[in-house]
């Protein structure tokens, strides 16, 4: 089988594609704060911490990560009452915050939920809040 | 035998498409259950088979139970089609979306690896994988963009693993004291002392940056990949890093070269 001799447009596309993927997207996610897609695995020492108020009232993530099944969600909220050290939960949290918040009242439904993620990008770092609060349907 | 061996100097591209759709399939389906990996316990061993339960989905794109199943079957299926190298344009993309897509409907189920596993399977698309080693060959359309590509990629995620490390904590002793107090480093913790977490982490930042560069000079290749072996057997045998060493072993066969056409004899 002869090789054809190389399209320009396939070389082209090529080119691009390794713009993208070598470039464009780790250096977005990088700028973005997560980190996610440039290959920080083992890298970053992140750390959080979610503290959920369920109308007044603490609720503990554990409660929380208890309710839903077994896996990545519930591993992520299991003991977060503490900080916890991971990195790429940390930077997930910050942007599923809401999501975390809305999962909370299916353990307290009809109450008001204000989610908080303190975060610790370096041992040395300042802690970051943020802040959410939802309305939960009865 | 022409048939499947296809361009000779496409093989070690074609090489490592099927050795990182093997690995592709060893992680998503329960093919190891039998020898009990840390990545399937308590897990039905199809990766993002729907369990029943809560989950947070990635910007609400949560899809219904069934069709999750489905994009399940269908990445298994295009996965097992990428690595036998049967129609691998088309197999690549769909067994590299249907994984983002499964993906999506946990957004806490993202590891590094599993995207570099769904993005490697797009690339291989992309490329002339199966101009080489497949059931259904393919005339190559740019053998050298194609494998210059693949190898780029490769070389960059040692890079991006450096940079990621030069930013963060390491070189202070703060990651490895973090690492080890999680447990994480068990299997070496008598090894670790606080005296030696600076030097430790300075060696891997270098390592890294010397095995990313390395990799791109054709002098230098065979050194920075052997280092590259090296160091994946290193991360197996002293840390849990679930598969990132067996896809980058993977990968790496990019590097290698097939061997030279013997001369004719009479």
């Amino acid at each position: 089988m002869a090789v054809r001799a190389a399209l320009p447009s396939t070389r082209r596309i090529h080119i691009a594609v390794g713009l993208v993927v070598v470039v464009v997207l780790p250096l977005v996610s990088w700028l973005d704060g997560s980190g996610q897609l440039a290959w920080t695995m083992f890298s970053r020492t992140g750390r959080y911490r979610v503290e959920l108020i369920a109308d007044g009232v603490q609720l503990n993530p554990t409660e929380v990560a208890a309710f839903v099944a077994p896996g990545p969600t519930s591993s992520v909220l299991a003991g977060a009452d503490h900080f916890k050290h991971h990195d790429v939960a940390r930077a997930t949290l910050r942007r599923q915050l809401e999501e975390v918040a809305i999962l909370a009242c299916k353990v307290r439904p009809g109450a008001t939920i204000t989610a908080r993620l303190h975060e610790l990008v370096k041992s040395d770092a300042p802690i970051r809040t943020s802040e959410v609060t939802v309305r939960c349907a009865r | 035998m022409r048939s499947v061996i296809g361009t000779p100097e496409l093989r070690p591209l074609a090489a490592a498409r099927i050795a990182f759709g093997l690995v592709f399939l060893l992680r998503t389906t329960p093919l190891l259950a039998i020898f009990d990996p840390v990545f399937l316990r308590g897990t039905s061993g199809w990766l993002g088979w729907p369990d029943g339960g809560t989950h947070v989905s990635v910007m609400g794109a949560t899809l219904p139970p069934a069709l999750v199943g489905a994009l399940v079957i269908l990445r298994t299926v295009a996965a097992i089609a990428l690595m036998l190298g049967v129609w691998t344009r088309v197999s690549g993309i769909v067994a590299g979306l249907a994984g983002y897509l499964v993906l999506a409907q946990d957004a806490f189920g993202y590891y590094h690896h599993l995207h570099m596993l769904y993005l490697g399977a797009i690339l291989f698309a992309l490329v002339d994988a199966d101009a080489a080693l497949a059931l259904r060959l393919t005339a190559a359309r740019s053998g050298r963009s194609s494998l210059a590509l693949m190898r780029v990629f490769v070389a960059s995620i040692y890079l991006w693993a450096a940079v990621g490390k030069l930013a963060s904590e390491w070189g202070t002793g703060a990651a490895l004291a973090m690492f080890r107090a999680s447990g994480a480093l068990d299997r070496v913790a008598w090894f670790l002392t606080p005296e030696r977490y600076v030097a430790i982490e300075i060696c891997v930042v270098v390592i890294e940056a010397a095995i990313g560069a390395g990799l791109l000079w054709p002098r230098t290749r065979r050194v920075a990949l052997c280092c590259a072996l090296a160091l994946h057997l290193t991360f197996e045998i002293i840390a849990r890093v679930d598969t990132i060493g067996w896809q980058m072993c993977a990968l790496l066969l990019v590097f290698t070269r097939s061997a030279q056409p013997r001369p004719a004899t009479r």
